[in-house]
């Protein structure tokens, strides 16, 4: 299509000035009507569908929510003006939540990238990384001249400081194949990729105990949920973010009887919905778990079979060593490794077998061949003696009778479990708490049955790309994990880190952490280039811009990874508007001008047959013609029914290895640990407020922020507060507020929420910087990670809150004219 | 006869604003616009309950809820009887729907009509993209206009986009004078709601309160009366992968 027709495609600033502040009202979600005075023009006819003329295809949504949603996208014209949710080949899954049905106005964004360009006070050999940043300029490049600087630059970093200090930065941003073509070609050049900081911490924990879990651990498929008598969601607004797309199971569980546990600080959508909610003080979950257990112990009502079955419960710890008793230490063989249990006829020590009931102990100290050992479970119920639910009520802030309720209903009612998100693993310690449920569930023998649930995603599907990521002759790439980076950039440690070439992202100067020391640390940056279709913080940071497709222009193979067991496909519903490209045909030509010609088929098409052949689960040309393909997965369906992946096979309730934290608190058993959200933290006195950014609906880390339709319901940045927290600082409804640390500030406007606990505070996050009226809330979170699971704690931040200077220019969203989330930047590629 | 109803059950409703969404889009509305709207039953702002925190675990007494409300297509519609043109109609099939060409924009009906489900186009309508968006044309400034049960798409047996977008089943749709289908099946079995019943508009939009129903991708539910309806379009959906566009 040429040039002018797909500006014709009307993105026009003039055609959505649409105010900001105005919208919201104008909506009457409170039930006012505006009455506005007369104005006459002719009329339309009456409704008419046009169907006729509306061409459907399949595509599908994929921003790591979870959702991974097959879509159907209506084009007209050659415009995309509808999408809805697609049949699945397996119809219970069928889903969509309003971000998926608002990616016509991703697509038509005013923040759409249209052009490469190059910012005006960069060039090789010169880069003034000083320039970058909000004020920066850039200047329209040719995709050649942009892909040689990128090519150019690579290979001088690569021979002056070698190929691991060119990294290929990739975010969360789309679940296509889009990773993939990238690892294959950081992999061919010898870069560095990165592993993650977020997220992997509660999972981490998890794994100690059953070997399973990195991100969350694997769940059963959500078909299964409404077997559940007993969901306890803890810490997540699931119905609101991440899972609202499976809503219909947690509903049909309720609807058949199950009982709904939430336990948030917070009043959520999902709390209200709830039989019974635990309105915990923030940071004592582990707690609370440790409470659970007791309960359970106190109550005698751990599931014993299950317990003698599958976990160490019955096996011996040694009281001198404290390593669990094994075979090879009594009169066996040396190499027997076998852990031991007392039998509970004969009274003779038995090995356990994983997998393998045993009539043994589960309490009790013994001595065996002159070595004394106390079972596991013994020493667990010692270790819970001081977290009764009294002791814990009175630390979480809750009522002792609710904890044993929630307990018993989870120990009595049959299979149910706990779904845990990851705000958990957002405070610093989380994996604490990840040892300790996975504890708690063993007990009530909640694993590897119908109705048992670990987590709120279910492990759904992973594309199998075969050695696609590892081409012949390459040498492979080095791993960074998050937390690590900065020292690369600042220290050289392990390695410099000097040309970045990043793509699917917001993270660098928008979603991480301490988001103003990271745009220092770039500054050790010769290079930096960015892939995304839309203008965010990130590609405003960079020195060359990639304006890539949005998915609807391409086409793809996404799968579904912790979402549901369908592989989709996407077709290119039209080409990439103005002059964007293909992510594929990017990396495609990059790789070219690195010399590797042959990594990469011209034909994308192809290349995605190549990339599929080598899952033997579907075929591509089916996936091509019904959109998504149900695949039969073992990984889908029940989870946890084969031996545990431990030492000893079983569940592991002593860890034997002691891990040991920062702080020196020792792991062998579940001990809460707590940072910034110990009241007698340091920092407690001076910023008496806990702060933290829940996801919302209204997007998936930072995309949507620039959708004109999301926008019009959640049109600025909030800070939700107890009415109380906020007269208390003489702060109104509505008001803009400063809210500050030690590190930095934002200003938005206040928000009375009778939900909040007091002492909470929330910005929900993905806001880009640009839609603030001052700061960021990421200004004010830090990047300290602990020892054993090293995770971003987003959430383990203190601030205070005051009423916001008068100096501060509001009228982004209070002059009703200016709406500049809808605007164009001056230089967005429109020059 | 045939007479079109939905029930919304709000037990179910998550208040997602899937559907609210899918409206706007699939009806082309205004940006500044909403035919749906999901009201939350709670604190002043969306999403807040009203009540107290609990203190020490207990004894708190928040509450939230919330309530999709678009045009009810009421029965004994005032909107329709105060329209001095006739703009406003009922349909034989139970829809009361706008004629564009007629509507003068006097706005009776909306001052009317007691669940605020009607606005007017006091302005040029703002879309993204400018052409509009969905599968009917867009209005014209000057008149009046509300959910129309997406007619377009009951014409063609599809069901309304808000119930296709609905995540949480809560959204069933059919013919009220079909005793065996779905959405009288549910509204025999469930205790049901019609919104200010004491001012006998008579609402063909029927909500369930206080027990839940059983959501429509469940097997075995048996109140399943309708067959299920086709989603995408009723020309189908493109089944070569696009080749042929
Ligand atoms: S954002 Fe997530 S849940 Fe929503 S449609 Fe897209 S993939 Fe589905
Ligand atoms: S809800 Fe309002 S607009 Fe709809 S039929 Fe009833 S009175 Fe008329
Ligand atoms: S889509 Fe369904 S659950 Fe979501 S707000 Fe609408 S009716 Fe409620």
């Amino acid at each position: 299509m040429p040039m002018s027709e797909q500006d014709g495609v009307g993105v026009s600033r003039r055609s959505v000035l649409l105010s900001a502040g105005a919208a919201a009202g104008m909506l009457g979600l409170g039930g006012h009507s505006a009455l506005q005075s007369l104005t006459r023009d002719e009329t339309d006819a009456a409704v008419e569908g046009l169907f006729d003329e509306t061409q459907v295809l399949n595509t599908a949504c994929a921003p790591n929510c979870r959702g991974k949603c097959p879509l159907n996208v209506h084009v007209r014209d050659g415009q995309i003006k509808f999408v809805e949710p697609q049949m699945t080949d397996d119809e219970r899954y069928r889903r969509g939540c309003l971000l998926g049905q608002s990616h016509v106005q991703r697509v038509y964004s005013p923040k759409r990238l249209k052009y490469p360009m190059v910012r005006a006070d960069w060039e090789p050999g010169a880069p003034n990384p000083g320039g970058r940043g909000e004020d920066a300029r850039f200047e329209q490049v040719s995709w050649d001249d942009a892909l040689q600087y990128v090519a150019d630059e690579m290979r001088r970093v690569r021979s002056e400081y070698g190929p691991e200090s060119v990294f290929f930065h990739t975010g969360s941003g789309d679940n296509g194949m889009g990773t993939t073509l990238f690892g294959r070609l950081a992999s061919m050049f010898g870069g560095t990729q990165q592993s993650w900081s977020i997220d992997s911490n509660v999972g981490v924990g998890f794994n100690r105990i059953t070997g399973h879990g990195f991100f969350l651990p694997p769940t059963n498929e959500s078909a299964d949920w409404v077997n559940a008598n007993t969901i306890i969601v803890w810490g997540s607004d699931l119905f609101k973010s991440q899972f609202q797309n499976d809503a219909s199971k947690v509903l049909d569980a309720i609807e058949s009887g199950a009982k709904l546990v939430v336990v948030d600080p917070v009043y959520t959508t999902t709390a209200s919905k709830a039989d019974l909610w635990l309105p915990i003080k923030p940071g004592k979950d582990t707690h609370l778990a440790l409470a659970m257990i007791h309960t359970v112990l106190a109550d005698g009502s751990y599931d014993d079979a299950f317990l003698r079955e599958r976990t160490t419960a019955g096996a011996l710890v040694r009281d001198d060593t404290d390593e669990m008793l094994r075979m090879r230490d009594l009169e066996g063989d040396a190499d027997d490794d076998r852990v031991v249990g007392i039998h509970a006829e004969t009274g003779e020590p038995v090995p356990l077998e994983p997998d393998t009931y045993a009539e043994i102990e589960l309490f009790g100290e013994y001595e065996v061949d002159g070595i004394r050992a106390t079972t596991g479970l013994s020493l667990l119920e010692d270790h819970v003696a001081d977290y009764s639910p009294e002791t814990v009520a009175s630390v979480a802030d809750l009522d002792p009778a609710d904890i044993k309720t929630a307990a018993r209903w989870l120990a009595t009612r049959g299979p149910g479990g706990i779904a845990p998100s990851y705000a958990l693993g957002r405070y610093k310690y989380g994996h604490v708490f990840g040892q300790t449920y996975a504890i708690l569930l063993a007990l009530t023998g909640d694993y590897g049955k119908s109705g048992t649930i670990h987590a709120q995603h279910p492990a759904g599907t992973t594309l199998n790309s075969g050695e696609y990521g590892s081409p012949d002759g390459a040498p492979g790439t080095q791993s960074l994990s998050m937390h690590e980076v900065p020292a690369a950039l600042e220290d050289g440690e392990p390695f410099p880190i000097k040309a970045i070439y990043g793509m699917e992202s917001n993270m660098l100067a928008n979603q991480f952490p301490n988001r103003q020391r990271w745009h220092d640390l770039l500054e050790n940056v010769d290079m930096f280039a960015m892939a995304d279709f839309h203008r965010t913080p990130t590609v405003q940071h960079a020195d060359i811009i990639l304006p890539a497709a949005h998915w609807f222009e391409r086409e793809d193979i996404t799968d579904a990874w912790g979402s549901h067991p369908h592989i989709s496909h996407r077709t290119k519903a039209h080409e990439p508007l103005w002059d964007a490209r293909d992510d594929y045909h990017i990396i495609a030509e990059l790789a070219d001008k690195l010399g590797y010609d042959d990594l990469f088929l011209d034909d994308k098409r192809a290349e995605l047959r190549k990339i599929a052949s080598n899952d033997d689960r579907f075929d591509f040309d089916e996936l091509r013609r019904k959109g998504n393909v149900r695949v039969e997965d073992e990984a889908a369906g029940i989870k946890y029914t084969d031996p545990f992946p431990t030492d000893t096979g079983r569940i592991e309730l002593y860890d034997e290895d002691h891990p040991v934290e920062d702080d020196g608190t020792v792991l062998d058993l579940p001990r809460p640990i707590e940072d910034r959200t110990a009241t007698d933290h340091d920092l407690a006195d001076e910023y008496p407020l806990l702060f933290m950014q829940k996801h919302s609906k209204w997007r998936i880390h930072s995309q949507w922020a620039d959708n004109a339709m999301v926008r019009k319901f959640n049109a600025e940045p909030t800070l939700d507060i107890h009415p109380s927290d906020a007269r208390e600082r003489g702060i109104d409804d509505g008001d803009y507020v400063r809210v500050y640390n030690d590190r930095g500030e934002v200003v938005v406007r206040a928000s009375y929420n009778e939900g909040m606990r007091p002492g909470l505070i929330n910005i929900d996050q993905g806001w880009w910087t640009d839609d603030y009226v001052h700061g960021s809330h990421q200004d004010l979170t830090h990047m300290e990670v602990n020892d054993l699971a090293p995770t971003f704690a987003f959430y383990d931040v203190r601030a205070d809150v005051e009423p916001a200077p008068e100096t501060i220019d509001t009228s982004k969203y209070t002059a009703p004219e200016s709406a500049d989330w809808l605007e164009g930047y001056p230089n967005g590629g429109d020059n | 006869m045939t007479d079109y109803g939905m029930v919304i059950d709000l037990e179910r409703c998550i208040g997602c604003n899937a559907c609210a969404v899918s409206c706007s889009q699939e009806n082309n509305v205004s940006l500044d616009k909403q035919w749906n709207r999901i009201l939350t039953e709670g604190g002043d702002a969306m999403d807040t309950p009203e009540g107290s925190y609990p203190e020490n675990g207990r004894d708190g007494t928040l509450s939230m809820n919330h309530l999709p409300l678009a045009c009810q297509h009421c029965d004994n519609a005032p909107c329709v009887k105060v329209c001095p043109v006739n703009a406003t109609y009922k349909r034989d099939d139970g829809i009361v729907e706008i004629d564009y060409d007629k509507c003068m924009g006097c706005r009776y009906c909306m001052s009317a009509c007691p669940y605020n489900a009607r606005v007017f186009n006091f302005d040029e309508p703002k879309t993204l993209p400018t052409d509009g968006t969905g599968n009917v044309e867009e209005r014209k400034q000057g008149v009046v206009e509300k959910c129309t049960f997406c007619s377009h798409r009951v014409e063609e047996d599809l069901d309304p986009a808000c119930t296709v977008a609905c995540p949480a089943d809560a959204r069933i749709f059919g013919d009220l004078d079909d005793e065996e289908s779905t959405a009288s099946r549910y509204v025999e079995k469930y205790e049901t709601e019609q919104l200010l019943d004491e001012l006998e508009t008579d609402p063909n939009t029927y909500y369930i309160r206080g027990e839940m129903s059983p959501g429509r991708t469940r097997s075995g539910n048996e109140l399943e009366g309708t067959e299920k309806k086709a989603v995408g379009n009723p020309n189908g959906v493109a089944t070569d992968g696009g080749d042929g566009q």
